[in-house]
């Protein structure tokens, strides 16, 4: 038998919004990497998600 | 009658069996013969077509990379059976390849992510299955599989060494495809950049892996949104 320890950090959006760094989205739960911050994301809601969605599809089709 | 008419009327008989079992033996072996070349021409003369097509359409093999090659229509599950797996050569890699193919269900033969890679399955909405995706000096992962709504199986091997993986609008993968993701994302322990690497798999894929298969990617220094 033997025991594990799993360290897993995670960040919680609030209802209605989504987690950003920049980059990548997360629209739920969040797990960071053992280097990754949780001051290198910060929340965004929904609709400004879409809209940034909306430009990478539209940019893309254009491209 | 006597002993001779009886000989001679059992070797006509005889020999009347004899013709038209040979006569019918012949015809029939004359037919099956005819069909079963027949067949063998018409099986070589698809072969050579096939050959020839997809020799063209992939250089035998050297293709410098597959950029649009199966994009839009045209492209579906019945003529889309490459004869080679598809191994760009040149930076420009699989960048569109099936970009807006509303047919190809399965991709059918390894593909390797060289170069880039963007758009690559780009709104490939009856995409089910890429039963071998290779990344190896992978450099541009952005909307590679975009809104692939029907992918449920794909798996990978090589190395995932950069951001911008995004299979959120993949909600049907299975947990192996999920797992096979994870095992390639590059080791970014060491990492001292400063950079947040992230794999993006989405709320319903995480879902499905328990807490040490999410320690696959966190352990490595990967976020997984």
């Amino acid at each position: 038998m033997k025991t594990e320890t799993i360290e897993l950090r995670k960040i919680i959006p609030d209802e209605g919004k989504v987690l950003t760094n920049g980059e990548a989205f997360a629209t739920g739960e969040l797990y960071l990497g053992c280097n990754d911050k949780p001051e290198n994301w910060h929340e965004i809601s929904v609709e400004e998600y879409e809209a940034k969605m909306k430009e990478i599809e539209d940019e893309t089709i254009e491209g | 009658m006597d002993i001779a008419e009886k000989v001679l009327l059992l070797k006509k008989d005889y020999d009347d069996v004899h013709d038209a079992g040979f006569g019918k033996g012949y015809e029939t072996g004359r037919k099956e013969g005819e069909e079963y070349a027949y067949f063998v021409g018409l099986e070589n003369g698809k072969r050579a077509e096939y050959d020839r097509f997809w020799d063209s359409i992939q250089r035998k093999g050297a293709r410098p990379h597959y950029a649009y090659a199966f994009s839009y229509s045209g492209w579906d599950d019945i003529i889309f059976n490459p004869k080679y797996p598809i191994t760009p050569l040149n930076s420009s890699g699989i960048m569109s390849m099936l970009n807006w193919n509303q047919y190809i269900t399965d991709t059918k033969v390894p593909i390797t992510a060289y170069g880039s890679a963007s758009s690559a399955f780009y709104e490939c909405k009856k995409l089910k299955r890429i039963p071998k995706i290779i990344f190896d000096g992978t450099t541009n992962l952005s909307n590679t599989f975009y809104n692939c709504i029907g992918l449920e199986e794909m798996y990978c091997e090589g190395v995932i060494d950069i951001n911008g993986f995004d299979v959120h609008w993949s909600t049907n993968l299975n947990k192996e495809s999920l797992l096979s993701i994870l095992n390639v994302l590059a080791d970014k322990t060491g990492d001292t950049s400063g950079t947040s690497w992230v794999c993006t798999l989405g709320t319903t894929n995480l879902a499905k892996l328990t807490d040490a298969e999410k320690a696959i990617a966190t352990q490595k220094g990967w976020s997984l949104a």
